[in-house]
């Protein structure tokens, strides 16, 4: 071969290596120049592991299926054996085999027909095997670090990092897609200069980042700040850039970690007010104790005097501040109830038609005796407009005013307190009833305004020391009032007074269906024949005195087993029916009693259920096995025997 | 193979021909042939060649040979004994056409695979190399470029489509075959680098206007003055050729002075390639194409077949070089074999030992069984 041919191959071939970073596309393109330059009919480049070779690149596609390449192939000697001598051949039939060397690389090969390439241009080539073996090398480590990129990418990406580095000497910024989404900035905008990031930050903010970079470029200690970012839609977002510095640069991440600290304020608000809670919690347990245990030691304490009582008149009196001091205790137990079920969203509110004026005067009657008691003025001002007839709940209307009444007197030392009912028109097709609660007490603070109605909240423990109560009754009426549509309005001047306005939706009612908020006539009611099943003995003993009392006969089973054997006996109007009991509970008795009277084809008998257990699923499991109505204790003999006259007039009619 | 001439060229002999040689038994194909100045246009051939009976390709080339005759008006349709699998690849010269992928459709090339390509299209350099790159020597190639010596392009394909331009249709058979290739041109310069070039156009050589140095070398050798006028006239004399190991140079032959210099070539001349003038004797290029036929005879794949066909696939420009000796070309390889061609537009072939090329100025010998 001429010299000037080989030089010109070789420099051919050579302009050919390197072509691309990518090692298929890079190979393809310099076997495809060796192919042409060299008249080969093919040639491929192999990696080498070990004594095994991996094609990278094999011209033409079908070298390997052609008939000549499988029998050179099986003649291939070992790479290590190639590596060494730096070039080898192998001939077969007039088809031979150039293999070539690539250092730390693989092989190159070159099939070609007739006459064997001459040994000084393979030695020649081997600088250009080299030269392709470096650049092998060069994609390898070109795509490894391409994958190595995208995975930190990957990673920066699903971790929210920023990516960014600064080169002082030549003032360059680089920040990726994340760094400037996080800085509110176009990348195709960015400055790619300190300054532009210094441009985005809160004025107070700049001199911290300049330090923080000088500060660990000067290898005193890696930057690590939180940064206020002001972003184009005039928020502020905080970002904390990280950064380490070497000899020229200082790269690093930032993250936005506004929201973490929104979370974070939020969680250490929620703990605060957790705690204050828990401590409101802890001192209502403390109040519920001290109230609980004043009446309870009135009771016992009473209870104590009564049986060693010198005279009729000591007994009376023993006995009356014991009742006294029980039904306090019974108030404070339904309030811790009531905030209960309110808590639970288990109070239902019911609309029904009602006469208010009624409703007004019986809160009056109620708390007169209580206002009379400390002199004060109990009065009812009612606007002439005041309908009498409204749909409601009068139940919870009345249980609201009377703890706005009851709160007023609490509080009230002298003057009176005001009921002032009236109605307010929103519009034509709305109205308002409005009712007022007027005192003249001690009012309340401005600063402790708005916490009255929080649960657990009176102005402080002291205020439950002075004037007793849960705390509770406020914060159970403005929920209540929520539940129909109203709500409480509180203004107050310390030392004058206070006006609670409670108000809530009018709906005016018709004159048909009105619940009588008036307690039943006091007619005399026909002597009954009652089964008591009460497993307790001092429960049985206080229904029966009262039962007796009115004039009713009294049998008495001690559980739902007992119960059920006397009633097959039948003979009874009504029975009381305890529910928790030993042996059979109430409404597993009050099932069996129903199927046994509709096997005897008998009329069932009224039942009442009379239990300690005040919540609505109780109730209802009582109706549903087939009670009739449901008394809660402690059994007050004025609702017994209201219940059993309702019951006696309905059976007379 | 039947081959069937018609000297008028015209369309309705072409229908004749076609329907005729498709009915004759064992006719799985046809090979046509036609010349340029037939003036046959996509209009009156597409009805045809959507109807052909039998897979139909081929083209139009400025001449077409039989026996010892090239004729410049004339149809030749050539009957195969077997079916040939074709592939057409459309818009050649758009870089979104992807070669590779558009190769996969050919089912398999075969012992010997039919390549012509439209000589105005852009990309003829890549299509070669993919072809090689796909198929490397499992075949034999032969075939060259369609189209006018007008140099104005046009549709110049014949395919079951209808005309194309700016296409390739490669057929590949089973029919087994031997090629020679030879050109007759010999080196007469010191190597040339190709400093700037744009795929077939030559901007500048050794870092000057293309034309400047060529003129410079071709010149004294033609003892004539030569101006972009009539360039030609002398060039086709002096080709370029890019030396290959073990073999021929490959000629480009350079057609006009482009602008600021550049000369464009028929083919491709990579940048960084070196380049020769070469020059031809008459006597050279006879003795070639008479070489081609030895060349096809030693490279037939197996014994020699029984009943053979000639396909001479020569360059136009050997015509227009050797005027009226170009005669005695055909008559140096007329072995008495039933003998058809086509003077083309560049010219594809490989031995079956060596890289495929797109060769201008020379001359392909196919022996073909059948």
């Amino acid at each position: 071969m001429k010299l000037a041919l080989e030089t010109e191959i070789l420099f051919r071939i050579s302009l050919s290596i390197g072509d691309s970073t990518q090692l298929e596309p890079m190979t393809r393109r310099v076997l495809s120049e060796t192919l042409r330059l060299l008249n080969a009919s093919g040639a491929a480049v192999y990696m080498r592991s070990g004594d095994v070779l991996e094609p990278v690149c094999m011209l033409p596609r079908t070298l390997e299926r052609s008939v000549r390449f499988p029998p050179l192939r099986a003649c291939w000697p070992s790479p290590a054996d190639v590596a060494a001598q730096g070039w080898m051949n192998v001939a077969l039939d007039g088809v031979v085999h150039h293999l070539v060397d690539l250092p730390e690389f693989g092989l190159l090969v070159i099939e070609r027909s007739g006459t064997v390439l001459e040994s000084s241009f393979l030695d020649s080539f081997l600088a250009l095997a080299r030269k392709l073996a470096n650049a092998c090398r060069a994609c390898l480590s070109d795509e490894a670090l391409e994958r190595e990129k995208q995975r930190l990418e990957m990673a920066t990406s699903a971790a929210s990092l920023g990516v960014w580095s600064w080169t002082p000497a030549t003032g360059a910024l680089d920040w990726d897609a994340l760094m400037c989404a996080m800085h509110g900035v176009e990348p195709t905008v960015f400055g790619q200069r300190l300054d532009a990031w210094l441009d985005r930050l809160l004025p107070i903010d700049v001199g911290r980042l300049r330090s923080g970079l000088d500060t660990a470029l000067a290898g005193r200690k890696p930057l690590d700040e939180d940064l206020g970012v002001q972003q184009p839609d005039g928020s502020v977002r905080v970002v904390r850039v990280l950064g380490r510095a070497t000899a020229h640069q200082i790269a690093g991440v930032a993250l936005d970690v506004t929201t973490r600290r929104e979370t974070n304020d939020a969680l250490r608000r929620a703990r605060d007010a957790a705690e204050a809670a828990s401590r409101a919690k802890s001192e209502f347990l403390a109040n519920m104790s001290h109230e609980i245990r004043t009446p309870m030691n009135g009771v016992l304490g009473m209870l104590d005097l009564a049986q060693d009582a010198a005279s009729e008149t000591d007994l009376r009196e023993y006995v009356a501040v014991a009742r006294s001091s029980a039904e306090s205790l019974l108030t404070i137990i339904n309030d811790i109830l009531d905030f209960s079920k309110i808590e639970a969203g288990k109070v239902e509110i019911e609309s029904v038609p009602y006469d208010l004026g009624d409703l007004l005067g019986e809160v009056v009657r109620m708390m007169a005796a209580q206002a009379g008691q400390k002199s004060l003025l109990l009065k009812l001002e009612c606007d002439p407009g005041l309908p009498r007839l409204i749909c409601g709940d009068p139940v919870r209307v009345r249980q609201v005013l009377i703890n706005l009444v009851s709160n007023a007197i609490k509080f009230t030392s002298r003057g009176g307190v005001t009921i002032r009912a009236g109605v307010r028109v929103e519009s034509a097709a709305q109205e308002r009833l409005s009712i007022s609660v007027i005192d003249t007490g001690i009012g309340i603070a401005p600063d402790k305004q708005g916490h009255v109605f929080e649960a657990f909240a009176q102005q402080d423990s002291s205020t439950t020391r002075s004037y007793g109560g849960t705390g509770l009754g406020l914060s159970i009426s403005s929920r209540l009032a929520s539940l129909m549509s109203g709500h409480i309005a509180l203004s107050s001047t310390p030392g004058e007074g206070s006006v609670f306005c409670f108000d809530l939706p009018l709906v005016r009612g018709n004159a048909m269906r009105v619940e009588a908020t008036a307690p039943g006539s006091e007619q005399p009611v026909p002597a009954l024949s009652i089964l008591l099943v009460e497993d307790h003995p001092v429960n049985q003993k206080v229904a029966e005195a009262v039962l007796t009392r009115s004039g009713h006969r009294v049998t008495l089973a001690e559980n739902g087993m007992q119960a059920l054997e006397m009633m097959v006996d039948g003979g009874f109007d009504l029975v009381l029916m305890d529910m928790q009991m030993p042996v059979m509970g109430g409404v597993e008795a009050t099932r069996l009693i129903r199927e046994m009277e509709r096997e005897l084809r008998r009329p069932p008998v009224p039942i009442f259920a009379m239990t300690a257990n005040a919540l609505e699923e109780d109730r209802t499991a009582c109706i549903e096995a087939g009670m009739n109505d449901f008394l809660t204790k402690p059994l007050l003999p004025r609702v017994l025997r209201d219940k059993i006259a309702a019951l006696a007039e309905g059976m007379s009619g | 193979m039947d081959i069937a001439l018609d000297r008028s060229g015209s369309v309705a002999a072409l229908a004749t021909l076609l329907d005729d040689m498709a009915a004759r038994p064992g006719v799985g194909g046809l090979l046509v042939l036609a010349c340029d100045g037939n003036g046959f246009t996509s209009e009156q051939l597409d009805p045809l060649l959507h109807a052909a009976a039998r897979p139909v390709f081929g083209g139009l080339f400025p001449q077409i040979i039989h026996g010892r005759e090239h004729l410049e008006r004339g149809t030749l349709v050539v009957g195969l004994p077997v079916a040939p699998r074709l592939c057409i690849i459309e818009n050649l010269s758009d870089a979104a056409t992807d070669i590779d992928a558009s190769l996969a459709g050919l089912d398999s090339p075969g012992s010997t695979l039919f390549v012509f390509v439209d000589g105005f299209s852009r990309r003829i350099g890549a299509t070669i190399t993919a072809l090689f790159e796909n198929f490397g020597l499992l075949p034999n190639y032969i075939g060259g470029g369609a189209g006018s010596l007008s140099l104005v392009q046009k549709p110049c394909l014949i395919t079951p489509r209808g005309l194309l331009q700016d296409a390739v249709v490669l057929a590949g058979t089973d029919l087994r075959s031997g090629i020679g290739v030879a050109h007759g041109w010999q080196v007469v310069s010191d190597a040339l680098k190709v400093t700037a070039s744009d795929r077939n156009t030559i901007l500048t050589l050794n870092g000057r206007p293309a034309f400047d140095v060529y003129r410079e070398h071709v010149e004294p050798l033609a003892g004539a003055t030569l101006d972009a006028g009539g360039f030609f006239d002398i060039a086709k004399g002096f080709p370029f050729g890019i030396r290959r190991l073990d073999s021929e140079v490959v000629v480009r032959d350079p057609l006009m002075v482009g602008e600021k210099g550049a000369l464009v070539c028929v083919g491709e001349v990579p940048e960084g390639a070196f380049v020769h003038v070469l020059r031809g004797a008459p006597e050279n290029l006879l003795a070639a194409a008479a070489q081609t036929v030895r060349k096809a005879a030693a490279a037939f794949d197996g014994e020699p077949p029984a009943c053979a066909t000639r396909m001479f696939i020569d360059c136009i420009s050997r015509v227009l070089y050797l005027g009226e000796d170009f005669g005695r070309e055909l008559d140096a390889v007329d072995r008495g074999e039933p003998l058809f061609g086509a003077l083309t537009l560049g010219e594809i072939a490989n031995s079956g030992r060596e890289f495929l090329e797109f060769y201008n100025k020379t001359s392909v010998m196919a022996l073909i069984e059948g």
